[in-house]
């Protein structure tokens, strides 16, 4: 009943996105069960197939069930979505609102480090750290990671910055709480809804930045079929057979639409009174889209 | 001990273009005049009775190129393939050679190997470079002798070591081997011949003697000539210019020649194999599925588990090619078995298997690693390289390897494979050569300059230098034959895996001409637009 | 005042710490520019004598300092491949590079007005929905594959226009204003979907502030409130973030140029650094990151003057 209650004040656009997810997550679940194939499994004997009732996607040109393919995908976009968030958020944070509760000299030093950061365009950057380390499982993943830490540290430290000076937190001061007890116990609380929406955020942004990095080659390893990777490998088939390259593309599409209604349904949700002006909500997220005007702007 | 340094950098007359597509594309004119002889011959009179009518005087090639971007136009000190073909339409050579290893001349009006270190070649006469210099005897010498200064970094340096000229007359030159060297002159064939006053200015501005005059480089999207009205054939030249427009993806290269205005793409994109087919089918447009390479997979065979030929026999019986052929190749290649087209006369279909994993299983349970293992294949960031290596993961795991796709800069897994020789399994490919010593000297030899799976066997180097000196076909062929015997299937040195196919397509008929010669851009002049 | 003083020195600080970053980060990829000139054909000593000719003996203070005197001359230097300047090089390709963000962002704002104003003015109706839903979708879809469709729609199957390369302006103006809508349609559908979500927002703002429910309580009609109060208001957010977004298109060129056959910096960038060549990259990386800092500098600037408390820090 609570649960119902609940679920009514959110507002459609949670609601919706909320079904959306649900729906990916379904079908990715029960993948195995609608298309018995290994998504890396080229024992189907024909290649290049369109849709039918065995392989609902297709097959792609080495013999692979699209279906198992894409539905793999959805799971590994996601986990890479999710990874990519939580890790940029576990040092985001903590460099974030320290940064802007410590002011003075720590702020200076973590911005400037920003700043640089900031200096070079994502893709950039991470090309030549993938060149300089090398391939590995783990290298485009660190490559995002590298590309949405100062993002959301940028980002924490300008929440928390608004929160700093508001009462309740000199009021803790003159209490005698320790600076970690004021950041974790009411900095951090006051924040959260402001985290929610960039988690979000950057977990759709960093499945189309991991599409870019496949496009240019460091992304996922074949076979492993990250959405952003099917696409990469099937873009030539456009013209012949185009399931191959729509069905993936429009997944993809559907899953970062889903996150970002989520963000957005979140973002009207918790700040209800609309203290801040829509557009300053609007300039935060251009703060996040610098991850993906690179990336998602976006090449082998 | 100088010697055998020497062996190990001399890397032939590819010189350090050995990366995949540097080489492939480099050698593919050589497969491709191979290819349109098949396909002329095959087409040839339907096709020449409906070019007559619509054949159009002059005009501008205009074609995409998907493979590299050129960085440099100088074919002499840059050893990609790129250099070479962007450079290509104002070159020309003293011979080139066809797919079936048969050399004609071209600047040289013959060419004499009057025994196996002395090599005549005769000019022809009255023929100037580019900017005014005679292309005589004296030029041809001092590019050789630029070409043998090892402080110019010419790429084919170490094929010219020691190599001593004579200049007969004006138009005759004498070239002295040091030792007998039967490929010498398929080196010289891959040396365009310009001036060496020019050299500094040729990575930008590019001039030699052949058919067309550099224009224009906008680097990073085209390079144009114009016809040269003092070329020595001036009168055989059809068409007023060629343009090569540089496409970094090829898919998009293709879909841009599909789009329309151009005449030609290579290599085209073998995502769309199957629709170019079906468009040259219905006759809108021409395709050719050059063969110039052939891929394969390198073991290492002295250290790691695939040091066991048992082992290595397992993973060359496992593989299935004919997945390789459909699935990156989208069924334009074919399974290959030795470093040689079926075609060339040293082939032996006894080299040919089917594929067999029950077999492979048991020698996998007779080798020293019976419950399999993991291993990484390293692989060039090239769309087909990384779908062999996804093909063989799969085969592999079915005898219990456990495959690792690590993809690297080509550039990188070239370094791996021959500077550092740190790996166990590498895919690559490398042009397939009209000669039948040329690769296996390099991979099959214990000193072989591309050796780097430090294969050793005393008797496979013994017949090697048999057949070096063996004039005699007949037992030329039984020697070779023997080679590839003990090296492909007793050995497993060497796991050949399917042609590495660079398809062009192309429009109109008259096209046929100029696509065997995307090298030896000399017999380019021919070339015709038709409406 | 001080807050802006200080906030430029520090762009001017971290351009110059990026530049020393820029030019040891190279210096870490595997791999010596000699050797790769050379190939298989490696011996040590011409190495050497390589490394001389191409000024990287010496200490990495050195180099360093010698580069960047030179940088500060206006010399770049010379290509390690092919031995043209890079300074005339990277200027070309910086020119085309902007004439296509130039052209992309125009596009954008051709779409993005409208589509704001419109999906503003029907807010929650089925325009605004719509436009919404573009919008979103174009958020969602990775460039690389919204310009494959691009070439896919109008080259190939429609052939309305060149699918790719570039043509001289000087040779034939018509021709490469053709070869330059597809780019542009795919920078500035991108683009567009991030301004129209802008301006949307700043219009429904701007229709909620005290002056337009002033301006409504005088009788005026809707048209000319948002003609005199709202869109004026709206339109300057929607102009910085519009300066915002070129630079961050900056960074993102290379991919659509790598599917146009597009030569511009980016496309250059990329492979200079597949060929360690060396003085090409750092000069494009250090063009890069001053731009970079540039936008973010007036981000600050801007935060600075959207909330005021921050320029007291």
């Amino acid at each position: 009943m609570k649960f119902l209650t609940w679920w009514r004040s959110l507002n459609t656009r949670i609601h919706v996105s909320v079904f959306m997810l649900l729906f990916l997550a379904v079908l990715s679940a029960l993948a195995p069960f609608i298309s018995p194939f290994p998504s890396d499994e080229m024992g189907t004997g024909q290649t290049l197939l369109g849709p039918t009732w065995k392989h609902p996607f297709g097959i792609d040109s080495m013999g692979r069930d699209q279906f198992s393919r894409v539905t793999e995908g959805i799971r590994l976009s996601a986990f890479i979505g999710f990874t990519v968030m939580s890790t940029s958020l576990l040092v985001g944070v903590p460099v974030g609102i320290l940064s802007a509760y410590k002011g003075s000299l720590l702020d200076s030093l973590f911005s400037r480090i920003l700043d640089l950061l900031f200096a070079f365009p994502n893709l950039l950057l991470a090309l030549v750290f993938v060149t300089i380390l090398g391939s590995g499982s783990w290298t485009a993943l660190l490559a995002l990671v590298i590309i949405y830490i100062p993002i959301a540290s940028r980002f924490v430290r300008s929440a928390a910055l608004a929160e700093k000076d508001r009462d309740y937190v000199s009021a803790a001061k003159v209490n005698g709480a320790s600076t970690f007890r004021i950041c974790a116990k009411h900095i951090l609380p006051n924040i959260a809804p402001s985290l929610l929406v960039l988690g979000t955020n950057i977990f759709a942004f960093a499945i189309l930045a991991e599409a870019a990095l496949s496009y240019l080659g460091v992304g996922a390893k074949p076979p492993t079929p990250s959405l952003g990777k099917i696409l990469t490998e099937n873009q030539g088939f456009i013209t012949t057979s185009s399931h191959l390259v729509f069905i993936p593309a429009i997944t993809l599409s559907f899953l970062v639409l889903a996150l970002n209604l989520l963000g957005d349904g979140l973002r009207d949700h918790l700040d209800p009174k609309k203290t801040s002006s829509r557009y300053k909500k609007s300039l935060m997220q251009l703060l996040l889209r610098k991850g993906t005007a690179t990336a998602n702007g976006g090449q082998k | 001990m100088e010697e055998m340094k020497n062996e190990k950098i001399n890397i032939g007359p590819w010189g350090n273009s050995l990366s995949r597509r540097n080489v492939l594309i480099g050698s593919a004119g050589v497969a491709t005049v191979a290819g349109v002889g098949l396909m002329s011959s095959c087409s040839s009179s339907s096709d020449t009775e409906e070019a007559a009518s619509d054949e159009i005087v002059g005009g501008i090639l205009d074609g995409i190129m998907t493979q590299q971007i050129p960085s440099s136009l100088d074919p002499f000190t840059n050893a990609q393939g790129a250099a070479l073909n962007a450079a290509g339409p104002c070159h020309d050579w003293l011979e080139w050679v066809d797919i079936k290893g048969d050399l004609y001349p071209s600047l040289a009006a013959s060419a004499v190997q009057d025994d196996a270190q002395t090599i005549t070649y005769v000019l022809n006469a009255d023929v100037k470079f580019q900017n005014g210099e005679p292309v005589n005897a004296q030029a041809v010498a001092d590019l050789f002798d630029w070409v043998m200064d090892k402080k110019n970094a010419a790429w084919l340096n170490s094929r010219f070591e020691g190599v001593k000229t004579e200049v007969v007359d004006e138009l005759t030159i004498k070239v002295l081997l040091p030792k007998p060297d039967v490929t010498f002159r398929y080196a010289v064939s891959r040396l365009p011949i310009a001036a060496v006053s020019t050299m500094a200015e040729q990575a930008l501005t590019p001039s030699g003697c052949g058919p067309y005059k550099f224009e224009r480089w906008v680097q990073g999207s085209y390079v144009s000539y114009t016809k040269d009205p003092n070329y020595r054939n001036a009168a055989d030249i059809n068409l007023d210019g060629i343009k090569m427009e540089h496409f970094a993806d090829s898919n998009a290269g293709t879909q841009a020649f599909l789009a329309g205005g151009k005449n030609w793409v290579y290599p085209s994109s073998l995502s769309q194999a199957k629709d170019l087919k079906d468009r040259a089918d219905k006759g809108e447009i021409k395709y050719l599925p050059a063969e110039p390479g052939v891929c394969y997979l390198i073991n290492n065979c002295k250290t790691g588990p695939t040091a066991d030929p048992n082992v290595r026999k397992a993973i060359r019986l496992a593989l299935d090619r004919g997945a390789m052929v459909d699935g990156p190749f989208n069924g334009v290649s074919r399974p290959f078995f030795s470093m040689l087209k079926p075609e060339s006369s040293y082939y032996v279909p006894e080299l040919e298997y089917e594929r067999n994993v029950e077999e492979a299983k048991a020698l996998m349970a007779a080798s020293k690693t019976p419950k399999g293992f993991k291993e990484k294949i390293y692989t060039p960031n090239v769309d087909y390289f990384i779908g062999l290596s996804t093909v063989m993961k799969a085969n592999l795991a079915e005898i219990g390897i456990d495959i690792t796709v690590e993809i690297e800069e080509t550039a990188a897994t070239i370094n791996r494979m021959f500077v550092t020789k740190d790996f166990n399994m590498v895919v690559l490919g490398d042009a397939l050569s009209p000669e039948v010593s040329e690769l296996h000297e390099y991979y099959l030899r214990s000193t072989g300059g591309r050796n780097c799976g430090k294969y050793v066997n005393k008797a496979v180097d013994a017949l090697l230098d048999q057949g070096l000196s063996e004039i005699d076909d007949a037992k030329r062929i039984e020697i070779y034959k023997q080679v590839q015997i003990i090296t492909m299937l007793d050995d497993t040195a060497f796991i050949p895996l399917v042609g590495e196919v660079l398809p062009a397509a192309f429009k109109g008929s008259n096209f046929d001409e100029f696509a065997g010669g995307f090298i030896q851009y000399i017999i380019w002049p021919k070339a015709k637009l038709t409406a | 005042m001080k807050y802006y003083v200080l906030r430029i020195t520090g762009g001017l600080l971290t351009i110059f710490v990026s530049s020393l970053l820029v030019f040891s980060l190279i210096r870490l990829i595997p791999g010596d520019p000699a050797a790769e000139l050379m190939g298989l054909a490696f011996d040590p000593e011409l190495a050497r004598l390589m490394r001389i000719r191409l000024g990287l003996e010496g200490s990495f203070v050195q180099q360093y300092l010698a580069w960047i005197t030179a940088v500060f001359h206006g010399d770049f230097g010379y290509s390690f491949i092919n031995g043209a300047p890079v300074g005339q090089e990277i200027g070309d390709r910086l020119i085309r590079t902007i004439q296509l963000l130039i052209g992309g962002v125009f596009v954008g704002i051709l779409i993005s007005i409208p589509a704001g104003i419109v999906s503003a003015g029907n807010k929650g109706k089925w325009q605004d929905g719509g436009i919404m839903a573009f919008t979103t979708l174009m958020l969602s879809i990775p460039q690389f594959v919204l310009g494959i469709f691009l070439i896919y729609i109008f080259a190939v199957k429609l052939h309305l226009l060149p699918a790719g390369g570039w043509t001289d302006p000087n040779d034939d103006f018509v021709q490469w204003l053709k070869s330059m809508v597809l780019p542009w349609l795919c920078v500035g559908m991108a683009m567009s979907a991030f301004t129209s979500r802008v301006l949307r927002s700043s219009i429904l703002d701007a229709k909620n502030m005290d002056y337009t429910r002033t301006a409504r309580s005088w009788g005026l009609s809707e048209k000319e409130i948002s003609r005199k109060h709202v869109y004026k208001n709206a339109s300057a957010p929607t102009l910085t973030v519009i300066g915002l977004e070129i630079g961050y298109l900056l960074g993102g060129a290379f991919v659509i140029e790598n599917v146009f056959a597009y030569p511009g910096i980016g496309q250059l960038t990329v492979k200079a650094i597949s060929q360690r060549d060396y003085p090409m990259i750092q000069t494009s990386i250090l063009i890069f990151a001053t731009g970079f800092i540039l936008v973010n500098l007036i981000v600050d600037l801007a935060y600075g003057f959207i909330d005021p408390r921050i320029r007291q820090r």
